[in-house]
């Protein structure tokens, strides 16, 4: 399908293949790194209510850090392929999502009443 | 939490995770109203885990599809520049907004999907999905920036993943194939949601108790909605959805009209 595709579009002349089997990877380890523990959590709480919360924690925080993960897998992979503008468009998603992250952990963010 | 409670969420997110990969919504636009009408979960957090899920959603539809092909990751890695700025705009915004304000915002939008699936449902008797990807040339980027941004903004306002803004506008203004441009629109949708996913993270609106029962439920609706989609004619599917959405939309509203929400 992926050759196909190469091979049918105009103007798409690189082996797309090599990043599409690194995204991919990163995706399924995410999905079932995640779940997993969110299971796991579930179990462990039956026995300890409170080693099991921080192992479900930990699966959600997975989660959350897949796409930020799949970004920087990418911005590494379109620059060993020599695709620099690839890269660099990359390395601004990773940026902007760091930024984001960096905005909430820094606790600057005010809250209104609801 | 009960086990009954675990369970609830569970379900709900596997409904909304089936569903949505049968026909290519995230899943916030059951989860939402579900936790806001009949759990009393407050908007914002409930806003917070349907970011979750739909993550979830996105990471089971593109694993998938990423290794088939059928996914544009250098298109799709352009447009996240949009949406990830409108998302955490939005995100932030949205910590100044009253829930009541979100809670009528949400339910325009679920008004907004069900008359579109109607409209789809209509029309789609007349055409039929392309099995191969014709070939394509992406045009009119400052267009799809544009609808990228907007849809980054709603779904970090609004907990959704936005393919309703963007699948559109890539496949009748950006020349790409509905297919890709489906799976592509999927395949962003986990990296905007992370985005504002963070900014609610640090507001203390993700509700890991809520999280985990429903992005489990999800995981597992998408995996059996991917396996069931082939099998199903969408237009049942494509019916229940309309009569959900709507439904659950009368039931915003009348809980709005209450001062409930």
């Amino acid at each position: 399908m992926s050759t196909d595709l190469n091979q049918s579009a105009p103007g798409r002349t690189r082996d797309t293949r090599s990043e599409d089997r690194a995204v991919g990877l990163v995706l399924r380890i995410g999905a079932y790194l995640s779940i997993v523990l969110i299971v796991l959590g579930g179990l462990v709480s039956l026995a300890h209510a409170a080693t099991g919360r921080y192992v479900t924690e930990a699966g959600v925080l997975v989660l959350m850090s897949t796409p930020i993960t799949r970004v920087l897998v990418a911005a590494i992979v379109f620059w060993r392929e020599g695709d620099r503008r690839y890269a660099w468009i990359s390395i601004g998603v990773f940026v902007i999502l760091i930024g984001s992250s960096l905005l909430a952990a820094l606790k600057i963010l005010p809250t209104l009443e609801r | 939490m009960s086990a009954t409670y675990v369970l609830i969420l569970a379900v709900v997110g596997f409904a909304a995770g089936t569903l949505g990969s049968i026909v290519g919504l995230g899943g916030g636009i059951l989860i939402i109203p579900v936790l806001a009408v009949y759990m009393g979960v407050p908007m914002h957090q409930a806003i917070g885990v349907s970011l979750m899920a739909v993550i979830a959603t996105s990471t089971a539809t593109s694993s998938v599809n990423v290794e088939r092909g059928v996914t544009d990751i250098r298109l799709g890695m352009t447009l996240e520049l949009a949406t990830t700025l409108g998302a955490v705009a939005a995100a932030v915004i949205a910590g100044y907004v009253h829930r009541t304000t979100l809670a009528i915002l949400f339910t325009c939008f679920l008004l907004y999907t069900g008359l579109s699936l109607l409209k789809r449902a209509w029309q789609g008797r007349y055409q039929k999905a392309e099995s191969t990807i014709p070939p394509y040339d992406v045009r009119n980027y400052p267009a799809g920036m544009g609808a990228a941004f907007f849809a980054g903004g709603m779904s970090g306002l609004l907990g959704i993943g936005g393919g309703a803004v963007k699948v559109p506008v890539m496949y009748l203004f950006m020349g790409i194939p509905l297919r890709v441009a489906t799976a592509t629109s999927n395949f962003m949708i986990g990296v905007t949601a992370s985005a504002s996913a963070f900014i609610y993270w640090g507001r203390g609106d993700v509700l890991m108790a809520l999280a985990a029962p429903i992005v489990v439920g999800v995981f597992a609706g998408s995996l059996t909605g991917a396996r069931l989609a082939p099998k199903l004619r969408a237009s049942y599917v494509l019916g229940i959805l309309i009569i959900v959405t709507l439904y659950l939309a009368s039931q915003m509203i009348a809980k709005i009209a209450e001062g409930k929400i």
